[in-house]
């Protein structure tokens, strides 16, 4: 007896639950409900930033409703979406990758933003370098740029000064940077230059192969050119910086180069523009923020997100994508993210707008990005990117724990990188 | 897919569990009796069927299912024909086979590691006469420490510049390595961590099997003048195997699941020298958008563990002596 009036309330406490979990959807008729996936990245508390601006657009939008969800780092936000999509759940907008566009598209994943409207200037208002990574090959607006970032050195003034150089001159060559990398560490820093090269190397490896004058692959995504002399070189200039001591032996790590860093033993690092904030409140010194020094020219690559449309949205839907869009990219809204974040806007009309305008005016660092910009290239972006990448980021790592000489290792990642892109020729 | 292992544990303990109960009775079928009796027995099967249910739900939706899901899946190409193509491609992917390598190193350096690190805690943890509580929480600190949270600890012992490790290394005059930097060391650096963060909680199922122990076996032993790893040899590490079998598979089991470490320590780098089977699994499922091969990884990787699970049980169940 017990035991059926136990499953008889069980059964029923099943029921209502299940119940309940299925009334949530049922909200009012002419109110477009969307789910807004996004990741973050960087350190600090940015999801009360973005969650900010969520409810800015709802209150000013009364025939949308977006949910904003937060869903981990980019890895995650991927995952949590392509899973969403094949149980026929997606959301109306995320960010992910701006490299990931091609295979998003490719796996219909997405619906091309310019596919859904054709506004020309609002496409125009970005800058070219960001905007590289958001274009199809056929011209196609794919997405818009969003929390973008790019590599910058950063120099540790005190270091400087007490191994007698100008504290506010930072390298512009590579020869200099190795020459002050060797004087600050004559005079007692641990290390002259750390470049991190774990996880994805391939970004950082970029950067030495743009200043060689090579982009590492073809605007269409199907070929790379990880063999070619000038990114031989580019790797042989890296592996030096061990071979003359300057940076520690086999991988530095790019979680805590940060650290390193601010514990004041490492004459120069490099890292992304979205560790300016970190870097200025845990640093007890004075730095500074430069561009990347030139090998045959200067340079350095940009990375960061998109914002992206699902496919297969109903038009209302998509429309409410497109609004929130807009709304995220908006001058205002980039301006305030960018001082929260420390990403980089990536619009000129951003940087001319409160409270962005007069933060740069306070705190110069933060624009040394924006005006590297001339400089900067598009980010690697082939087909299966994520593959390809890492057998580049393999090669570059094999090389700096002394596993290989870099042209040997280079051919051998063009190799699998030709046989992984072979469907695409 | 982390649950893959469950089926072979649970088997072995079905197996044990399953010498039914009414053997005797059926031979005493046919009395006048018989009626009533077969009745009951219906009855008490039904019931025992239905409060197996849940669980066989349970395992069937999110164990079995998914699995034949996915051998299903890593057959067919995104055209929905059928194809071999992805167990091809492991025949000649590089990377596949360095992964594949690199876990066999790691579960049969943390698996037998973790046991003898474990037994011999719980030993000295017997002989501990004064702060016993104190000793037995500092054994399961590691254990109760989320896995991200110990890894990013031990990234920064291990960090070249500033790490503890080298500090004291330099402290005493050698020069520091870049643990988690060079392929030599990472995926050892690796293990340390993940035998620390489990041996903690194997040494209380040791604990708990050593002091069930008989007394009277020592005092015998004693008395005929054994000595102390005679003893240990003869008496108490046969007396412990039915733990010690279950701290294999389950310190098995973990090697294989092991993702967190990967992700928080090293994002198996450098070069691919530290890329476990689990995040492979993860790295071709979604950042390369290949499921279809995702699929078939993930199929061989319950293949192994299922063979690794019937060798461990066929081995060992011969040697266990169960009371």
């Amino acid at each position: 007896m017990k035991h059926s009036r136990l499953s008889l309330t069980a059964s029923f406490a099943a029921i209502a639950l299940t119940l309940t979990a299925c009334g949530g959807d049922n909200g009012d008729d002419d109110v477009v409900s969307i789910d807004f996936y996004y990741p973050i990245a960087v350190g600090g508390p940015l999801e009360s930033a973005m969650d900010g601006y969520i409810e800015q657009f709802n209150e000013e939008h009364e025939e949308y409703e977006v949910t904003p969800v937060y869903s981990g780092d980019y890895e995650q936000t991927l995952a949590s979406v392509q899973s969403a999509a094949q149980a026929g759940n997606a959301p109306a907008a995320t960010v992910l990758l701006s490299t990931d566009l091609r295979t998003l598209n490719e796996q219909d994943i997405i619906t091309p933003i310019g596919e859904i409207v054709d506004d020309e200037d609002w496409f125009n208002s970005f800058d070219e370098p960001f905007m590289a990574n958001s274009v199809l090959e056929d011209g196609t607006v794919g997405a818009i740029p969003f929390q973008r970032s790019t590599l910058v050195l950063y120099w540790n003034k005190e270091l400087f000064e007490a191994a007698g150089l100008d504290p506010e001159t930072p390298p512009e060559t590579w020869d200099e940077m190795k020459d002050y990398g060797h004087q600050v560490m004559d005079s007692g820093a641990d290390w002259g230059v750390m470049i991190p090269s774990s996880g994805t190397a391939i970004w950082q490896f970029e950067a030495v192969a743009i200043q060689m004058g090579l982009q590492l692959d073809s605007e269409d995504g199907t070929e790379t050119y990880l063999d070619d002399p000038r990114a031989v070189e580019a790797l042989e200039n890296w592996v030096s910086l061990q071979d003359e001591g300057l940076e520690p032996q086999g991988i530095v790590d790019w979680g805590t180069v940060p650290d390193e860093f601010t514990s004041g033993t490492v004459g120069m690092v490099w890292t992304t523009t979205g560790q300016l904030t970190n870097i200025s409140n845990s640093a007890d010194f004075d730095f500074g923020v430069a561009p990347l020094p030139a090998l045959e020219q200067p340079g350095s690559p940009t990375g960061g997100g998109n914002l992206y449309v699902t496919s297969g949205l109903p038009e209302e839907e998509q429309e409410a994508a497109v609004e929130l869009i807009r709304f995220l990219s908006s001058p205002e809204i980039q301006a305030d993210w960018t001082v929260e974040s420390g990403y980089i806007a990536p619009l000129q009309e951003a940087w001319e707008t409160e409270p962005l305008a007069s933060y740069v005016e306070d705190f110069p660092e933060a624009a040394v990005a924006r005006d590297q910009l001339p400089d900067a290239e598009r980010e690697f972006s082939t087909y299966h990117r994520q593959e390809v990448g890492q057998f580049a980021s393999s090669a570059v790592q094999s090389a700096l724990t002394g596993e290989g000489e870099p042209q040997e290792l280079l051919e051998r990642a063009q190799q699998q990188a030709d046989d992984a892109l072979d469907e695409y020729r | 897919m982390t649950t893959t292992t469950e089926p072979a544990v649970t088997t072995s303990q079905e197996r044990q569990s399953r010498n039914p109960p009414g053997t005797e009775a059926t031979k005493a079928m046919g009395g006048p009796g018989a009626q009533a009796l077969r009745r009951r027995r219906r009855a008490d099967a039904l019931f025992s069927y239905a409060a197996l249910t849940p669980a066989f739900i349970i395992l069937l939706g999110f164990t079995v299912l998914p699995f034949l899901l996915s051998a299903w899946r890593s057959v067919r190409n995104p055209a929905g024909e059928f194809t071999s193509a992805n167990y091809e491609r492991m025949l000649n992917d590089g990377v596949f086979h360095q992964v594949i390598s690199n876990q066999l190193v790691y579960t049969a350096v943390t698996v037998p590691a973790t046991i003898a690190i474990s037994l011999f805690l719980a030993v000295l943890g017997t002989k501990v006469v004064r702060g016993r509580s104190l000793a037995r929480v500092s054994f399961l600190a590691p254990a109760v420490l989320p896995i991200v949270a110990a890894g990013t600890i031990w990234v920064y012992f291990y960090q070249p510049n500033f790490g503890v490790l080298n500090g004291i290394a330099r402290a005493i005059g050698l020069s520091g390595v870049n643990w988690l930097g060079t392929s030599d060391t990472a995926l050892g650096a690796m293990m340390v961590v993940a035998v620390w963060q489990q041996a903690g909680l194997f040494v209380i199922f040791y604990l708990a099997a050593l002091l069930t122990q008989d007394p009277q076996l020592r005092e015998a032993a004693r008395v005929e003048g054994t000595r102390a790893w005679t003893f240990f040899r003869r008496v108490t590490w046969p007396l412990l195997m039915p733990t010690t079998l279950f701290i294999g598979v389950i310190a098995t089991a973990n090697s294989f699941k092991q993702v967190d470490l990967v992700f928080v320590m090293t994002q198996g780098g450098p070069s691919d020298s530290t890329n476990l089977m689990l995040y492979y699994v993860w790295q071709t499922a979604f950042g390369q958008f290949r499921q279809e091969y995702s699929a078939a990884i993930t199929v061989m990787l319950v293949i192994i563990l299922l063979l690794i699970a019937i060798a461990q049980i066929r081995l060992l169940d011969k040697r266990i002596h169960y009371r």
